[in-house]
């Protein structure tokens, strides 16, 4: 499924991308800046998420609630913050589009005139709370704070979420705004996407109005990577938790989004975790019915990647068997590879997949989005065939192959999530871990 | 440089056509709702059943989720291995719903592959293998989800919720049922229940892809073979009236938890009423969306919560009305208090000012366009039409029936089914001494509710 766009760069340095398509009367706005949580240091955490709240207060010329001027024309809106990138979207009736470029501009343009030190108190308020409700009040929600913290070391911009530690967030300062917004939120760091019921030419020159005249700022320098020592062998760790049932995670650093082995391993999760007929549930829940459920992913990012196997165990058994069925399988995988047929219809899942998320214009994942990312993280908008030409020239050969480089014991991180007062359940010599 | 001294004025909304069910019925009373979509070359698929966990048996909460949840463990022809690398072949994505008033068995495929979609579809709910080593299986791995729900401050309160505010009503459980009622569920359970619930009229089943309508309809026709469903007989009980309610307040404890997790509500109409439109636009006002009064009051002035909203649950039955929010612990007694206040004010001392009211009735017509951009979105929207027996052009009529809703429309229908002296208060999360004067809302004093 190919989208059709055109690209222009402003003199400012942003990039601008449309792409046509009139099925419905609407229009999709989005905005990548390119900065995340990577570029935050340790002790400040969770600025870029927080900064991303402020975008919805107000700005200069439009010093209220970014909500109401939109949602009161029927339009949707909204934004997120990952390691790697900041974006926000609107969808609006096809009227509405310019009202929805004046406002992604005066925010880009001017906002810092309008920020009030009550506005960011209380988007901290709110951002402790989405904390709370969405890691620190929900069963295993702490596990990926350990689960970065042990897979990267603590200089390392993954090493903490993007969410940030609560003291962090406490102690950030309307101060550091300035500065973030400086470095991080102008022209030359952004990319813009409109898509929908839009003319080609009408697009770009609204869009040279809106954000012509905004000046560009320094291009940030990527973050610092640490130099780091081999991985000196598996790690073992032990969360205690409000859960009812154990819980394994296997992790290990894999290749960053769009490097060679990627959609290896993208389709190796598959292969492991996908369905009914999957590997892992093969063996874990339906023939040895020793677990309750198993998954599998690849989360792809833009420095690195992260594998990760989880499995809960079934009343009466205990992490260790389930960690011993995995590394079976693992190796199983890793010496005679997938079956064809496997790869094949895994492949064929992949695929159908992409051309369900590209049926939106708009919203997380939608055509303007992926149209985003690609440009973002490839610089190219039509990066779209060489993305599934990836998944096309895969092998069975190629999924043993990554399994053997990259799921291997010396990079593992286990760790052992169980309820209180059943330590016997996690894998042996598991170290405590205190996540908050 | 635009204009900034003003937000640009937003012109009229371009007419917009929204994709049009054919209908047709097959043997056994089998309704077929086709709907031509070519913006992608998917197709949809949703099975509708008439036999959702309103129909569970006194004493079997869960059995009709249960039996559900078997049907992709393989069928008369098909081992579940063989079933499910057939789905993943053709790309398909499988997922059974179980709502109060119907189970929901849906298949996203690729247009082209929908000769063999269909087939699946129709394989896995209409001969269910049911082995008993799979039924087993199945009920426990279902038990021991129910366990883990238990954890969860959101599903605990999901559930007390249902249970305190229906009672022994069919809507007073949430269809994965209960620990106990599922122990004693088996294979001729659920074989029986299968043959007398499932496999009756009125099946409905919704295709909406990259194909003419037509074509849809005699793909559908072709893939059906007859004989599968018996006779109607005599129709199952209509849903009784939940018991009456005063305002009164239930508890379940979280010792130490970082927040208390509300619902705040009473049951509302069903879908059938005629004050649908205008408790849609007073739900939007409400807390529909995010610019509604209590999200801004508890979320965007306070800070106590990531976000609050409302909702009336439109069911064939009086689904419920309902505000959920996460908040802070600290902050339990205050929330509770400004959104009682809130539901009360809205019904008169403060009703929907006419700048909320025209907010209020954009959200839901000139958004319309977004909510029928995908297959799967209209076909969702088919089966409303089906569950409901809503007319074929409902949608078509859907905006000038929101637009005609005035402000005392929505006044009339908050003073009749808003009512504050009737509220259902849940509370997950730290216990009430804890919480401070909880009783002091007129609540009375809270009530610590049985752990499922």
């Amino acid at each position: 499924m190919q989208i059709d766009y055109e690209k222009e760069t402003l003199d400012n340095g942003l990039d601008v991308i449309v792409h046509e398509d009139h099925g419905c009367p609407l229009v999709a706005v989005n905005l990548w800046y390119h900065v995340g949580s990577k570029d935050e240091r340790p002790g400040r955490t969770g600025f870029a998420h927080l900064f991303e709240h402020l975008m919805f207060e107000g700005s200069a010329h439009h010093d209220s609630s970014y909500f109401s001027p939109l949602q009161e024309i029927g339009g949707t809106l909204n934004g997120s913050t990952n390691t790697d990138r900041t974006n926000y979207w609107e969808v609006v009736p096809t009227p509405a589009f310019e009202r929805a470029l004046w406002m992604e501009s005066d925010r880009m343009g001017f906002l810092l005139p309008a920020l009030t030190a009550e506005k960011f108190e209380t988007q901290r308020e709110v951002v402790l709370n989405e904390r709370r409700q969405n890691y620190e009040n929900r069963p295993y929600g702490l596990v990926p704070v350990a689960l970065m913290a042990a897979l990267y070391p603590p200089r390392h911009p993954y090493h903490w979420l993007t969410i940030g530690d609560p003291d962090d967030v406490r102690a950030a300062e309307l101060a550091d705004v300035k500065a973030f917004f400086a470095a991080y939120y102008h022209p030359a760091n952004a990319s813009l996407a409109i898509a929908g019921d839009v003319r080609t030419g009408a697009a770009f020159e609204a869009a040279r109005r809106h954000f012509g005249d905004i000046p560009a700022g320094p291009r940030p320098a990527p973050p610092a990577l640490p130099a780091e020592p081999a991985p000196a062998g598996e790690r073992r760790l032990l969360l205690v938790d409000r859960v009812e049932l154990p819980r394994l995670y296997l992790a290990w650093r894999t290749p960053p989004l769009y490097a060679p082995g990627d959609a290896e391993c993208d389709l190796l999760a598959g292969i492991l975790g996908d369905g009914k007929s999957c590997r892992l549930y093969r063996a874990l829940v339906h023939d040895r019915q020793i677990a309750t459920d198993v998954s599998a992913g690849q989360s792809s990012h833009e420095l690195s990647s992260s594998f990760a196997v989880v499995a809960t165990a079934a009343p009466g058994h205990d992490l260790a068997e389930l960690e011993a069925v995995i590394a079976e399988e693992l190796e199983t995988l890793r010496t005679a590879g997938p079956t064809a047929d496997e790869v094949e219809r895994n492949r064929a899942c992949v695929e159908a997949d992409f051309v369900y998320q590209m049926q939106t214009v708009g919203g997380f994942g939608g055509r303007s989005d992926q149209l985003n990312a690609y440009n973002v993280l490839t610089g190219d908008p039509g990066y779209g065939p060489a993305d599934r030409a990836r998944y096309a020239r895969l092998t069975p050969d190629a999924i043993g192959q990554v399994v053997d480089t990259f799921l291997n014991a010396a990079g593992r991180v286990a760790l052992s999530v169980v309820p209180e007062g059943r330590p016997d359940a996690a894998l042996p010599d598991s170290t405590r871990v205190h996540p908050r | 440089m635009p204009d900034r001294t003003r937000l640009p004025a937003v012109g009229a909304d371009p007419t917009f056509s929204l994709p049009a069910f054919e209908r047709t019925t097959l043997s056994d009373g089998v309704q077929v709702l086709a709907a031509g979509h070519q913006r992608a070359p998917v197709l949809t698929l949703f099975l509708l059943l008439p036999a959702g966990a309103a129909a569970d048996p006194p004493h079997q909460a869960g059995l009709a989720a249960l039996t559900a949840d078997l049907f992709d463990e393989g069928s008369a022809a098909l081992s579940d291995v063989e079933l499910h690398r057939a789905l993943m072949r053709i790309g398909g994505r499988l997922g059974t719903e179980v709502w109060s008033d119907a189970a929901v068995v849906g298949l996203t495929t690729l247009s082209r592959h929908a000769r063999e979609g269909l087939r699946l579809l129709f394989e896995i709910a209409a001969r269910p293998r049911f082995d008993p080593g799979d039924v087993a299986r199945v009920r426990d791995l279902r038990i021991n989800r129910i366990r883990q729900l238990r954890r969860s401050a959101a599903a605990v309160a999901e559930r007390v919720f249902a249970e305190a505010l229906y009672g022994s009503h069919p809507y007073g459980h949430l269809a994965i049922g209960t620990e106990t009622a599922l122990r004693a569920l088996g294979p001729a359970e659920v074989a029986d229940f299968h043959r007398r619930r499932y496999l009756r009229p009125p099946w409905t089943v919704v295709a909406v892809g990259d194909l003419a309508s037509e074509a849809l309809l005699a793909e559908v026709a072709r893939a059906w073979d007859e004989g599968v469903l018996g006779d109607a007989g005599t129709p199952p009980d209509g849903l009784p009236e939940p018991p009456p309610l005063t305002r009164r307040m239930v508890f379940s404890a979280r010792e130490g938890a970082v927040q208390s997790e509300i619902r705040l509500g009473h049951p509302g109409v069903p879908r059938t009423s005629p004050d649908f439109y205008a408790l849609s636009v007073l739900n939007m006002v409400l807390g529909g969306q995010f610019v509604s009064r209590i999200n801004l009051n508890l979320r965007e002035e306070k800070g106590y919560t990531y976000g609050a909203r409302t909702s009336f649950d439109w069911r064939v039955g009086r689904g419920p009305f309902c505000l959920q929010v996460g908040v802070q612990t600290a902050a339990t007694l205050d929330a509770l208090r400004e959104a009682v206040r809130e539901i009360a004010e809205v019904r008169g001392p403060r009703p929907p000012s006419p700048r909320e009211l025209e907010t209020a009735r954009a959200a839901l017509t000139r958004g319309f366009p977004r909510s029928f951009e995908t297959a799967y979105q209209v076909a969702r929207a088919g089966m409303r039409i089906a569950l409901h027996g809503l007319p074929d052009d409902h949608y078509a009529r859907f905006v000038p029936r929101i637009m005609a809703v005035g402000a005392d429309d929505v006044l009339r229908a908050a003073q009749r089914h808003l009512r504050p002296d009737e509220l259902l208060a849940v509370v997950v999360g730290s216990r009430p001494d804890v919480l401070g004067d909880l009783a002091g809302l007129g609540f009375g004093d809270p009530v610590e509710w049985p752990a499922g």
